[in-house]
């Protein structure tokens, strides 16, 4: 079995993937809104992440860096999804929702609404502030995982607040497809 | 501050990453303004919410889908044989290749000498 040693921890694969497929796996889900791209992402995230990381330094913090990697990975199929976008063939009202893999009951309700506030939100501000409230990162771990300035965070997430209200509001009162 | 300028700050605020003067001129803005006092309120309902926000597992086939794809099992080979066996089998591929390339090129220039010979050798008789 294949080890890996970091200032935390020595880590199998197996090991890594147990601890971080849930946190990883939901936050690529909220960046692309698509539960079976969300599968395909992961894996090419953690399959990145393991070729890595032998030649890593053990200082890495290896939580902030599997989501950099999973940021870039999910940002980079967005990118491909927009030139896809352009093409004459594809429909372009299409919503990357889950709806139908999703909890029927929770189609209508809030969660489905922040869901949906969160897909219409610029990818950058998503992806902080999903950082921020779902996974606790501080500061400088979404500056890190992000790469931008810390001083950039404070910024992305004012925008991305201001931004999530404005869907969320708009969704509330009945706001369609943008 | 009016309301525009607490408006930009209101998430710092929040996170209590103001600077003292700014925390503080803000604070005097909230005392005196329902509508930004209702906006700090919204982003606080809204960090709530999103941080309760139920998780989404992946599905159970994708631990087997990584760990038996071709990816996974050629890095797997590769690092317990410290790295080196993979590179060396691809630069052996790479020689062959060379090496069927020029093959190629002397059997066709074989055969182009061998018909011009034969050419020549008709024009003579």
């Amino acid at each position: 079995m294949v080890r890996v040693e970091t200032k935390e921890n020595s880590w199998s694969f197996e090991q890594i993937y147990d601890e971080y497929k849930t946190p990883i796996y939901n936050y690529v889900y909220h960046l692309v809104g698509d539960r079976e791209q969300a599968d395909d992402l992961t894996q090419d995230t953690f399959l990145k992440a393991f070729r890595a990381l032998p030649k890593m330094d053990a200082n890495l913090k290896l939580s902030a860096w599997l989501y950099r990697i999973a940021t870039n990975t999910a940002y980079d199929a967005l990118r491909r999804r927009k030139l896809i976008a352009w093409l004459p063939w594809q429909d372009l009202d299409h919503e990357p929702a889950d709806v139908d893999s999703a909890d029927p009951q929770e189609i209508y309700g809030t969660t489905e609404i922040v869901r949906a506030a969160l897909r219409r939100m610029p990818q950058q501000y998503r992806a902080a502030l999903l950082l921020y409230t779902q996974e606790g990162f501080s500061y400088s771990e979404i500056a890190h995982t992000l790469n931008i300035a810390e001083s950039g965070v404070k910024m992305y997430l004012s925008r991305a607040r201001q931004s999530f209200r404005e869907q969320y509001r708009s969704l509330e009162q009945g706001g369609g497809a943008k | 501050m009016n309301c525009e300028r607490v408006r930009d700050l209101l998430s710092a605020y929040l996170d209590d990453q103001l600077s003292a003067p700014e925390r503080q001129s803000v604070t005097t803005h909230l005392a005196s303004c329902a509508d930004c006092r209702g906006i700090l309120a919204e982003y606080h309902h809204f960090d709530a919410l999103l941080s309760q926000l139920p998780r989404i597992s992946p599905s159970p086939t994708l631990h087997t889908k990584i760990f038996t794809s071709p990816r996974y099992l050629k890095l797997e080979f590769e690092l317990e044989r410290g790295l080196q066996r993979p590179q060396v089998v691809a630069e052996i591929t790479h020689n062959q290749d060379i090496s069927f390339a020029i093959l190629l090129l002397l059997i066709g220039f074989s055969t182009l000498l061998l018909l011009r010979h034969q050419r020549h050798h008709k024009h003579t008789q």
